[in-house]
Protein backbone atom coordinates (compact mmCIF):
# COMPACT_ATOMS: atom_id res chain seq x y z
CA UNK A 1 0.00 0.00 0.00
CA UNK A 2 1.04 3.65 -0.77
CA UNK A 3 0.87 5.73 2.31
CA UNK A 4 -1.25 8.28 2.01
CA UNK A 5 -0.20 12.19 2.70
CA UNK A 6 3.53 11.90 2.10
CA UNK A 7 5.86 14.79 2.84
CA UNK A 8 6.39 16.94 -0.45
CA UNK A 9 9.81 16.85 -0.85
CA UNK A 10 11.91 19.68 -1.00
CA UNK A 11 12.49 21.76 -4.80
CA UNK A 12 15.24 20.34 -6.23
CA UNK A 13 17.70 23.61 -7.15
CA UNK A 14 18.43 23.68 -10.31
CA UNK A 15 22.17 25.08 -11.02
CA UNK A 16 22.20 26.59 -14.13
CA UNK A 17 25.41 26.61 -16.02
CA UNK A 18 28.69 28.25 -15.88
CA UNK A 19 28.71 30.12 -19.04
CA UNK A 20 25.51 30.95 -18.89
CA UNK A 21 25.57 33.45 -15.33
CA UNK A 22 29.12 34.65 -16.71
CA UNK A 23 27.37 35.55 -19.53
CA UNK A 24 25.22 37.39 -18.08
CA UNK A 25 27.18 39.06 -15.81
CA UNK A 26 29.88 40.41 -18.45
CA UNK A 27 26.95 41.87 -20.18
CA UNK A 28 25.62 43.54 -17.43
CA UNK A 29 28.29 45.13 -15.73
CA UNK A 30 28.43 46.47 -19.07
CA UNK A 31 24.99 48.40 -18.60
CA UNK A 32 26.43 49.28 -15.40
CA UNK A 33 28.79 51.40 -16.48
CA UNK A 34 26.62 52.57 -19.49
CA UNK A 35 24.02 53.82 -16.44
CA UNK A 36 27.03 56.06 -15.09
CA UNK A 37 27.90 57.36 -18.37
CA UNK A 38 24.80 58.13 -19.71
CA UNK A 39 24.27 62.05 -19.42
CA UNK A 40 21.51 62.61 -16.19
CA UNK A 41 18.84 64.21 -18.48
CA UNK A 42 17.30 61.22 -19.89
CA UNK A 43 16.88 60.05 -16.80
CA UNK A 44 13.46 61.43 -14.96
CA UNK A 45 15.34 61.91 -12.03
CA UNK A 46 18.50 61.75 -10.27
CA UNK A 47 16.43 59.51 -7.96
CA UNK A 48 15.44 57.59 -11.12
CA UNK A 49 19.20 57.05 -12.13
CA UNK A 50 20.11 55.76 -9.04
CA UNK A 51 17.16 53.15 -8.88
CA UNK A 52 18.30 52.09 -11.99
CA UNK A 53 21.84 51.44 -10.99
CA UNK A 54 20.72 49.79 -7.88
CA UNK A 55 18.81 47.53 -9.53
CA UNK A 56 21.71 46.61 -11.91
CA UNK A 57 23.99 46.22 -8.95
CA UNK A 58 21.53 43.65 -7.06
CA UNK A 59 20.96 41.78 -10.09
CA UNK A 60 24.86 41.53 -10.40
CA UNK A 61 24.83 40.63 -7.05
CA UNK A 62 22.18 37.98 -7.01
CA UNK A 63 24.53 36.39 -10.12
CA UNK A 64 27.64 36.72 -8.45
CA UNK A 65 26.34 34.59 -5.74
CA UNK A 66 24.80 32.13 -8.51
CA UNK A 67 28.02 31.67 -9.74
CA UNK A 68 29.60 31.23 -6.73
CA UNK A 69 27.26 28.56 -5.93
CA UNK A 70 28.14 26.69 -9.50
CA UNK A 71 32.01 27.35 -8.60
CA UNK A 72 31.18 25.75 -5.46
CA UNK A 73 29.12 22.71 -6.50
CA UNK A 74 31.65 21.92 -10.06
CA UNK A 75 34.62 21.48 -6.89
CA UNK A 76 32.56 19.56 -4.91
CA UNK A 77 32.10 17.33 -7.92
CA UNK A 78 35.82 17.50 -9.16
CA UNK A 79 36.86 16.84 -5.30
CA UNK A 80 34.71 13.77 -5.35
CA UNK A 81 35.78 12.67 -8.42
CA UNK A 82 39.17 12.92 -7.07
CA UNK A 83 38.45 11.09 -3.74
CA UNK A 84 36.51 8.18 -5.62
CA UNK A 85 38.51 5.07 -5.96
CA UNK A 86 39.51 4.47 -9.68
CA UNK A 87 38.33 1.37 -11.82
CA UNK A 88 40.85 -0.97 -12.84
CA UNK B 1 3.41 115.54 -39.74
CA UNK B 2 6.42 115.32 -41.41
CA UNK B 3 5.05 113.22 -44.03
CA UNK B 4 8.10 113.01 -46.88
CA UNK B 5 6.36 113.75 -50.60
CA UNK B 6 9.68 114.52 -52.21
CA UNK B 7 9.70 111.75 -54.17
CA UNK B 8 6.75 113.34 -56.31
CA UNK B 9 8.53 116.39 -57.25
CA UNK B 10 7.98 116.95 -60.54
CA UNK B 11 4.69 115.32 -61.01
CA UNK B 12 2.92 116.39 -57.92
CA UNK B 13 4.34 120.28 -58.88
CA UNK B 14 2.01 119.68 -61.58
CA UNK B 15 -1.04 122.45 -61.35
CA UNK B 16 -4.87 120.54 -60.73
CA UNK B 17 -2.64 117.69 -58.91
CA UNK B 18 -2.45 119.75 -55.71
CA UNK B 19 -5.69 119.31 -54.14
CA UNK B 20 -5.20 115.18 -54.64
CA UNK B 21 -2.05 115.29 -53.24
CA UNK B 22 -2.91 117.28 -50.25
CA UNK B 23 -5.77 114.44 -50.07
CA UNK B 24 -2.96 111.38 -50.29
CA UNK B 25 -0.86 113.27 -47.61
CA UNK B 26 -4.25 113.42 -45.43
CA UNK B 27 -4.96 110.14 -46.14
CA UNK B 28 -1.83 108.90 -44.73
CA UNK B 29 -1.51 110.50 -41.51
CA UNK B 30 -5.58 110.11 -40.91
CA UNK B 31 -6.16 106.92 -41.95
CA UNK B 32 -3.26 104.56 -43.00
CA UNK B 33 -1.72 103.91 -45.64
CA UNK B 34 -4.38 101.54 -46.99
CA UNK B 35 -6.59 104.67 -48.06
CA UNK B 36 -3.43 106.33 -49.31
CA UNK B 37 -2.51 103.54 -51.46
CA UNK B 38 -6.36 104.25 -53.16
CA UNK B 39 -5.35 107.60 -53.55
CA UNK B 40 -2.28 107.40 -54.94
CA UNK B 41 -3.32 105.64 -57.69
CA UNK B 42 -5.77 108.69 -58.79
CA UNK B 43 -2.87 111.20 -57.66
CA UNK B 44 -0.53 109.27 -60.07
CA UNK B 45 -3.10 108.86 -62.79
CA UNK B 46 -3.68 112.90 -62.48
CA UNK B 47 -0.03 114.31 -61.97
CA UNK B 48 0.81 112.29 -64.95
CA UNK B 49 -2.01 113.50 -66.99
CA UNK B 50 -0.94 117.06 -66.28
CA UNK B 51 3.18 116.40 -66.39
CA UNK B 52 3.33 113.88 -69.19
CA UNK B 53 1.12 116.06 -71.39
CA UNK B 54 1.90 115.14 -75.04
CA UNK B 55 4.66 112.60 -73.83
CA UNK B 56 3.15 108.44 -74.00
CA UNK B 57 0.81 107.91 -71.33
CA UNK B 58 2.17 104.96 -69.36
CA UNK B 59 -0.11 102.14 -69.31
CA UNK B 60 -1.89 100.75 -66.17
CA UNK B 61 0.18 98.39 -65.67
CA UNK B 62 3.35 100.32 -65.21
CA UNK B 63 2.40 103.17 -62.13
CA UNK B 64 4.80 103.76 -60.11
CA UNK B 65 5.30 102.03 -57.19
CA UNK B 66 4.57 103.96 -53.47
CA UNK B 67 6.66 103.54 -50.70
CA UNK B 68 5.97 103.69 -47.18
CA UNK B 69 6.86 107.57 -47.08
CA UNK B 70 4.25 108.11 -49.81
CA UNK B 71 7.44 108.57 -52.48
CA UNK B 72 7.22 107.23 -55.78
CA UNK B 73 9.75 104.44 -56.22
CA UNK B 74 11.35 103.35 -59.98
CA UNK B 75 8.13 102.43 -62.60
CA UNK B 76 7.75 98.48 -62.40
CA UNK B 77 5.29 96.52 -64.21
CA UNK B 78 2.30 95.49 -61.80
CA UNK B 79 1.99 91.84 -61.32
CA UNK B 80 -1.62 91.60 -62.95
CA UNK B 81 -2.26 87.94 -61.46
CA UNK B 82 -2.08 89.60 -57.35
CA UNK B 83 -5.06 92.03 -56.34
CA UNK B 84 -4.87 94.97 -54.06
CA UNK B 85 -4.79 92.34 -51.18
CA UNK B 86 -2.35 90.52 -52.12
CA UNK B 87 -4.08 87.64 -53.09
CA UNK B 88 -3.17 85.92 -56.21
CA UNK B 89 -6.05 85.79 -58.77
CA UNK B 90 -5.40 82.49 -61.55
CA UNK B 91 -7.45 82.40 -64.48
CA UNK B 92 -10.32 79.63 -64.74
CA UNK B 93 -8.09 78.02 -67.54
CA UNK B 94 -5.03 77.77 -64.52
CA UNK B 95 -7.49 77.15 -62.09
CA UNK B 96 -8.26 73.94 -63.04
CA UNK B 97 -4.63 72.73 -64.37
CA UNK B 98 -3.62 73.59 -60.60
CA UNK B 99 -6.54 71.62 -59.15
CA UNK B 100 -5.89 68.65 -61.27
CA UNK B 101 -1.78 68.78 -60.37
CA UNK B 102 -2.77 69.06 -56.61
CA UNK B 103 -5.05 66.00 -56.85
CA UNK B 104 -2.70 64.05 -58.69
CA UNK B 105 0.42 64.83 -56.15
CA UNK B 106 -2.08 64.62 -53.00
CA UNK B 107 -2.39 61.22 -54.41
CA UNK B 108 1.07 60.37 -55.35
CA UNK B 109 1.69 61.45 -51.52
CA UNK B 110 -0.84 59.37 -50.10
CA UNK B 111 0.47 56.01 -51.62
CA UNK B 112 3.59 57.06 -50.00
CA UNK B 113 1.97 57.70 -47.03
CA UNK B 114 -0.14 54.74 -45.74
CA UNK B 115 -2.12 57.47 -42.96
CA UNK B 116 -3.68 59.21 -45.73
CA UNK B 117 -5.58 56.08 -47.63
CA UNK B 118 -8.95 57.07 -47.54
CA UNK B 119 -10.40 59.39 -50.51
CA UNK B 120 -11.31 61.93 -47.48
CA UNK B 121 -7.75 62.56 -46.90
CA UNK B 122 -6.68 62.97 -50.11
CA UNK B 123 -9.04 65.39 -51.10
CA UNK B 124 -8.40 67.31 -47.98
CA UNK B 125 -4.68 67.43 -49.08
CA UNK B 126 -5.09 68.53 -52.37
CA UNK B 127 -7.54 71.34 -51.30
CA UNK B 128 -5.39 72.38 -48.83
CA UNK B 129 -2.12 72.53 -51.54
CA UNK B 130 -5.22 75.18 -53.16
CA UNK B 131 -5.53 76.94 -50.28
CA UNK B 132 -1.99 77.87 -49.75
CA UNK B 133 -1.21 80.58 -52.27
CA UNK B 134 -3.89 82.54 -50.57
CA UNK B 135 -3.03 82.03 -47.14
CA UNK B 136 -0.63 85.21 -46.57
CA UNK B 137 0.58 83.90 -43.02
CA UNK B 138 2.39 81.57 -41.27
CA UNK B 139 -0.38 81.31 -38.76
CA UNK B 140 -3.29 81.08 -41.61
CA UNK B 141 -1.31 78.30 -43.03
CA UNK B 142 -0.71 76.47 -39.64
CA UNK B 143 -4.49 77.21 -38.80
CA UNK B 144 -5.38 75.80 -42.01
CA UNK B 145 -3.66 72.74 -41.23
CA UNK B 146 -5.03 72.24 -38.10
CA UNK B 147 -8.51 72.78 -39.49
CA UNK B 148 -8.16 70.06 -41.85
CA UNK B 149 -6.75 67.02 -39.82
CA UNK B 150 -8.17 68.20 -36.29
CA UNK B 151 -6.78 66.51 -33.33
CA UNK B 152 -4.40 64.34 -35.50
CA UNK B 153 -0.43 65.44 -35.18
CA UNK B 154 0.58 62.72 -37.08
CA UNK B 155 -1.46 63.72 -40.44
CA UNK B 156 -1.09 67.42 -39.33
CA UNK B 157 2.60 66.67 -39.57
CA UNK B 158 2.63 64.99 -43.00
CA UNK B 159 0.61 67.63 -44.58
CA UNK B 160 3.03 69.70 -44.01
CA UNK B 161 5.47 68.14 -45.59
CA UNK B 162 3.48 67.64 -48.48
CA UNK B 163 2.54 71.08 -48.43
CA UNK B 164 6.41 71.73 -48.13
CA UNK B 165 7.34 69.64 -51.37
CA UNK B 166 5.34 71.22 -53.55
CA UNK B 167 5.45 74.95 -52.71
CA UNK B 168 8.02 76.88 -53.89
CA UNK B 169 9.14 80.76 -53.07
CA UNK B 170 7.37 83.04 -50.69
CA UNK B 171 4.71 80.22 -50.02
CA UNK B 172 7.59 77.76 -48.81
CA UNK B 173 8.80 80.09 -46.67
CA UNK B 174 5.33 81.02 -44.91
CA UNK B 175 4.95 77.20 -44.82
CA UNK B 176 8.24 76.51 -43.44
CA UNK B 177 7.26 78.78 -41.09
CA UNK B 178 4.45 77.45 -40.07
CA UNK B 179 5.79 73.99 -39.62
CA UNK B 180 8.50 75.52 -37.65
CA UNK B 181 5.81 76.71 -35.04
CA UNK B 182 3.48 73.48 -35.50
CA UNK B 183 6.53 71.83 -34.25
CA UNK B 184 7.59 74.09 -31.42
CA UNK B 185 3.96 73.83 -30.30
CA UNK B 186 4.62 70.24 -30.36
CA UNK B 187 7.43 70.15 -28.32
CA UNK B 188 5.54 71.82 -25.67
CA UNK B 189 2.70 69.47 -25.73
CA UNK B 190 5.77 66.69 -24.76
CA UNK B 191 7.12 68.57 -22.07
CA UNK B 192 4.08 68.56 -21.19
CA UNK B 193 3.43 65.37 -21.11
CA UNK B 194 6.66 64.02 -19.70
CA UNK B 195 5.68 66.35 -16.51
CA UNK B 196 2.49 64.56 -16.13
CA UNK B 197 4.76 61.52 -16.09
CA UNK B 198 6.75 62.42 -13.82
CA UNK B 199 4.09 63.82 -11.64
CA UNK B 200 1.99 60.30 -11.95
CA UNK B 201 5.00 58.31 -10.50
CA UNK B 202 2.15 55.72 -9.72
CA UNK B 203 1.19 55.09 -12.88
CA UNK B 204 3.09 51.84 -14.24
CA UNK B 205 3.78 52.81 -17.97
CA UNK B 206 3.98 51.18 -21.06
CA UNK B 207 8.05 51.00 -21.81
CA UNK B 208 8.57 53.16 -24.93
CA UNK B 209 11.04 50.07 -25.81
CA UNK B 210 7.70 48.36 -27.48
CA UNK B 211 8.10 51.47 -30.39
CA UNK B 212 12.05 51.00 -30.73
CA UNK B 213 10.55 47.16 -31.71
CA UNK B 214 8.59 48.07 -33.97
CA UNK B 215 10.58 50.90 -36.20
CA UNK B 216 13.51 48.67 -36.33
CA UNK B 217 11.32 45.87 -38.03
CA UNK B 218 11.27 48.91 -40.99
CA UNK B 219 12.79 48.89 -44.54
CA UNK B 220 16.66 48.60 -44.10
CA UNK B 221 16.71 51.96 -45.54
CA UNK B 222 15.36 53.28 -42.59
CA UNK B 223 17.81 52.13 -40.80
CA UNK B 224 20.86 54.04 -42.54
CA UNK B 225 22.11 56.54 -40.20
CA UNK B 226 22.87 59.66 -41.42
CA UNK B 227 26.14 61.12 -42.99
CA UNK B 228 26.82 62.98 -39.43
CA UNK B 229 25.99 59.49 -37.49
CA UNK B 230 28.43 57.97 -39.39
CA UNK B 231 30.81 60.06 -38.90
CA UNK B 232 30.09 59.85 -35.04
CA UNK B 233 30.13 56.08 -35.25
CA UNK B 234 33.38 56.41 -36.58
CA UNK B 235 34.56 58.52 -34.13
CA UNK B 236 33.28 56.44 -31.48
CA UNK B 237 33.75 53.49 -32.34
CA UNK B 238 34.74 51.48 -28.93
CA UNK B 239 32.53 51.12 -26.08
CA UNK B 240 35.23 53.02 -24.37
CA UNK B 241 33.87 56.27 -24.98
CA UNK B 242 30.29 55.34 -24.52
CA UNK B 243 29.08 58.52 -22.72
CA UNK B 244 30.19 60.89 -25.37
CA UNK B 245 28.66 58.50 -28.35
CA UNK B 246 25.54 58.20 -26.72
CA UNK B 247 25.20 61.46 -25.82
CA UNK B 248 26.05 63.01 -28.95
CA UNK B 249 23.56 60.43 -31.02
CA UNK B 250 20.94 61.40 -28.20
CA UNK B 251 21.51 64.32 -28.42
CA UNK B 252 21.42 64.85 -31.99
CA UNK B 253 18.06 63.37 -32.30
CA UNK B 254 16.67 65.01 -29.37
CA UNK B 255 15.46 61.56 -28.09
CA UNK B 256 13.89 61.53 -24.99
CA UNK B 257 13.78 58.71 -22.76
CA UNK B 258 12.34 59.82 -19.83
CA UNK B 259 8.53 58.57 -20.47
CA UNK B 260 7.00 56.69 -23.32
CA UNK B 261 4.55 59.30 -23.93
CA UNK B 262 7.64 61.38 -24.54
CA UNK B 263 8.85 59.32 -26.87
CA UNK B 264 5.65 58.84 -28.94
CA UNK B 265 5.69 62.49 -28.89
CA UNK B 266 8.69 63.42 -30.00
CA UNK B 267 8.13 60.50 -33.15
CA UNK B 268 5.52 63.02 -34.15
CA UNK B 269 7.81 66.09 -33.80
CA UNK B 270 10.74 64.32 -35.48
CA UNK B 271 8.73 63.53 -38.29
CA UNK B 272 10.76 61.09 -39.39
CA UNK B 273 10.52 57.49 -37.71
CA UNK B 274 14.05 56.52 -39.25
CA UNK B 275 15.65 59.01 -36.92
CA UNK B 276 14.47 56.96 -34.09
CA UNK B 277 15.66 53.90 -35.82
CA UNK B 278 19.46 55.98 -35.88
CA UNK B 279 19.19 56.16 -32.25
CA UNK B 280 19.06 52.33 -31.90
CA UNK B 281 21.84 52.19 -34.71
CA UNK B 282 23.81 54.73 -31.98
CA UNK B 283 22.99 52.41 -28.89
CA UNK B 284 23.96 49.48 -31.43
CA UNK B 285 27.37 50.45 -31.91
CA UNK B 286 27.97 52.19 -28.13
CA UNK B 287 27.21 48.41 -27.49
CA UNK B 288 29.14 46.55 -30.69
CA UNK B 289 31.57 43.52 -28.60
CA UNK B 290 29.95 43.01 -25.47
CA UNK B 291 28.08 39.56 -27.46
CA UNK B 292 31.79 38.88 -28.59
CA UNK B 293 33.90 40.31 -25.26
CA UNK B 294 31.12 37.79 -23.37
CA UNK B 295 32.01 35.09 -25.54
CA UNK B 296 35.71 35.81 -25.43
CA UNK B 297 35.69 35.72 -21.55
CA UNK B 298 33.86 32.92 -20.83
CA UNK B 299 36.62 29.86 -19.51
CA UNK B 300 35.14 27.08 -21.44
CA UNK B 301 36.25 26.76 -25.26
CA UNK B 302 33.72 24.33 -26.02
CA UNK B 303 30.89 26.43 -24.95
CA UNK B 304 28.19 27.12 -27.14
CA UNK B 305 26.00 29.33 -25.90
CA UNK B 306 24.14 31.71 -27.97
CA UNK B 307 24.38 35.62 -26.60
CA UNK B 308 22.21 38.13 -27.61
CA UNK B 309 23.14 40.59 -30.82
CA UNK B 310 24.50 44.05 -30.13
CA UNK B 311 21.22 45.33 -31.30
CA UNK B 312 19.11 43.41 -28.48
CA UNK B 313 21.69 44.17 -25.47
CA UNK B 314 21.28 47.80 -26.72
CA UNK B 315 17.13 47.71 -26.74
CA UNK B 316 17.00 45.80 -23.41
CA UNK B 317 19.52 48.51 -22.16
CA UNK B 318 17.30 51.50 -23.72
CA UNK B 319 14.56 49.57 -21.67
CA UNK B 320 15.85 49.48 -18.57
CA UNK B 321 16.33 53.32 -18.77
CA UNK B 322 12.61 53.41 -19.67
CA UNK B 323 11.12 51.84 -17.16
CA UNK B 324 9.68 53.73 -14.22
CA UNK B 325 9.82 50.60 -12.16
CA UNK B 326 13.07 48.64 -12.37
CA UNK B 327 14.08 45.90 -10.02
CA UNK B 328 16.52 43.25 -9.96
CA UNK B 329 13.89 40.69 -10.50
CA UNK B 330 13.03 41.90 -13.87
CA UNK B 331 16.33 42.46 -14.62
CA UNK B 332 17.05 39.22 -13.85
CA UNK B 333 14.03 37.70 -16.25
CA UNK B 334 15.22 40.24 -19.14
CA UNK B 335 18.92 38.84 -18.81
CA UNK B 336 18.19 35.37 -18.97
CA UNK B 337 16.58 36.22 -22.28
CA UNK B 338 19.93 37.34 -23.78
CA UNK B 339 21.66 34.30 -23.41
CA UNK B 340 20.74 30.85 -24.62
Amino acid sequence: MIPKNLPTPPPKVVLRDFETVAAEIIILSQFRDAVRAISPQFYRSIQHRDEVYMAIIEALEDLEDELEEIEDSMAMIDESRQNSPKIK
Amino acid sequence: MGVNLSGFNAAAAAEGAASKMAAFADAIVDSGVKKAAGLAGDLIAATQDQTVGEAEKPNASSRPRIDNKGGAKEHRPIIKTKSAAGIIIVEPKDAEEKAEQHKQNANQFAKEQKLFDSAEDKERLASLAGSLDQLETADAVLDQVKAKFPNDPQKQRLAFEFLLQNATGDVKVRTEEAKSKFDNQNIAAVRHAENIAVAEKSDVKKPAVTNLDQLTDSSGDAMQATPLLQELIKKYNTTKDISAFANSALHLLGIDLKSSEAVDAKLVVLGKEAQLAQAILAFVKVFVGIPQKAENQLMRADNNKQIASSEQCAKTFVEFLADQRISAEKILRKMSSLVH
